[in-house]
């Protein structure tokens, strides 16, 4: 169940960035100093929400699933981890997004395959997930050298305008509004007959149709409204997800272009539960890698996995994509 | 002109792939949702895609739909009423 309307979540309404001014210091403090010394100042927020959060209960059933019952220290320790990440990636957003790219390092790894997807000239539907900071992905699509169409669910709108806004990165992408209701897919499949990139969240859905999937272990929801848009526009539609690494290093993971396809009515529902499935699957294996970047901080699960999916710490130097996924590339 | 529900029809098994169904098989009255033709919420995304691009209709807000999409004879008549002049 994504965030309530009543309550303000602190994760959204993006609480740790204190104004122009506030924006102003932390970026000269990035620029003198490095991106270091202005995670500092997401400590004190970080700890007060690791105790005050209304999300920290659903942040510590998380780490359960994951990593089975923990010490109450160590339980208070990941939610203030895991907050603190947050906290840093609207740092390194914020600092990005206005340009601010010398002290972070980007790669992307199957780059290739939005590149190919991008070459068929029919647009590609982006599809990415809250992990890691996909807003920073902007680096990487304006060397595609197609326009990038961001979108949004109403109740974000403001929060994402006013980002880009202050990041004068509006030049940088179109924002599409989302309603969750049917006529979403105007606007949608006419960028994308333009042969544009329109990037969506394929991680929660805010009403709109729905396949439950296995993911992490347990069964989850996943929205499928995207690929049904890719089959009436006949785009390809690609998966990118991004970590960040140590050292202020941004690494993006695409994988391989879903083509488009319009099946039978009576066989549509398969069809659309696959794509989710297969979205699921690939992004399992990026939240695997760093199970602290995945900013869902609500149930996310309609049933949670029966056993700890991660029974120690994921080593952070396991291979990707995993061996499987290799050897079809 | 009036528009031909059987056109219509048409249209609609084109959008939404249903193979095994012949126009003739769907009656004009009958609802297009829930029961009768069983459509979804899916189908409704389709369903605007295809007015928009057939008939030129955009449907800003999906309340001021929800009254054409009850059944093939609303949706003919709403098409008829909000068609851009030829």
């Amino acid at each position: 169940m994504p965030p309530s309307d009543s309550r303000e979540h602190w994760s959204g309404s993006g609480r740790l960035r204190g104004g122009r001014l506030g924006i102003g210091f932390f970026l000269k403090l990035i620029r003198w100093v490095g991106p270091t010394v202005a995670y500092g100042f997401a400590l004190p927020p970080a700890l007060y929400f690791s105790f005050r959060s209304p999300d920290v209960p659903a942040t510590m059933e998380f780490h359960r699933h994951l990593f089975g019952p923990l010490p109450w220290w160590k339980r208070r320790w990941y939610v203030f981890k895991h907050f603190f990440a947050f906290g840093r990636a609207i740092i390194d957003r914020t600092a990005i997004l206005a340009g601010q790219t010398r002290r972070f390092s980007f790669d992307f790894e199957g780059e290739h395959h939005l590149r190919s997807a991008a070459a068929q000239g029919k647009g590609v539907l982006l599809l990415t997930a809250h992990i890691g900071n996909w807003e920073v992905a902007g680096q990487l699509l304006s060397r595609i050298g197609l326009p990038v169409s961001v979108t949004g669910f109403d109740r974000e709108i403001p929060a994402i305008r006013a980002m880009l806004n202050r990041m004068q990165a509006e030049q940088k992408f179109q924002l599409i509004p989302l309603t969750g209701t049917p006529t979403d897919a105007i606007p949608l499949v006419a960028a994308l007959r333009r042969g544009e990139v329109v990037a969506m969240l394929g991680d929660r859905a805010y009403g709109s149709p729905t396949a439950a999937v296995p993911f992490l272990g347990g069964i989850a929801s996943l929205p499928v409204g995207a690929y049904v848009l890719a089959g009436i526009a006949n785009a390809p539609a690609v998966q990118v997800f991004s970590l960040r690494e140590p050292r202020g290093h941004y690494q993006f993971y695409g994988f391989p272009a879903l083509n488009p396809h319009r099946p039978p009515h009576h066989e549509r529902d398969e069809y659309l539960k696959q794509c989710a499935a297969q979205f699921a699957a690939n992004l399992e294996t990026v939240v695997k890698r760093d199970p602290f970047q995945w900013y869902n901080f609500y149930p996310f699960w309609d049933t949670p996995p029966a056993a700890p999916v991660l029974a120690r710490r994921p080593a952070r130097t396991s291979s990707f994509p995993p061996p499987a996924t290799r050897a079809a590339n | 002109m009036a528009i031909s529900t059987t056109e219509l029809k048409q249209r609609i098994i084109e959008a939404l792939n249903l193979q095994d169904l012949t126009a003739e098989q769907i009656d004009d009255e009958a609802p297009l949702f829930g029961t009768g033709l069983g459509l979804d919420s899916i189908d409704a995304l389709e369903l605007v895609v295809m007015l928009e691009k057939h008939y030129g209709i955009v449907i800003k807000d999906i309340e001021e739909g929800r009254p054409a999409f009850r059944s093939v004879r609303t949706l003919a008549d709403f098409i008829e009423a909000r068609r851009p002049a030829v």
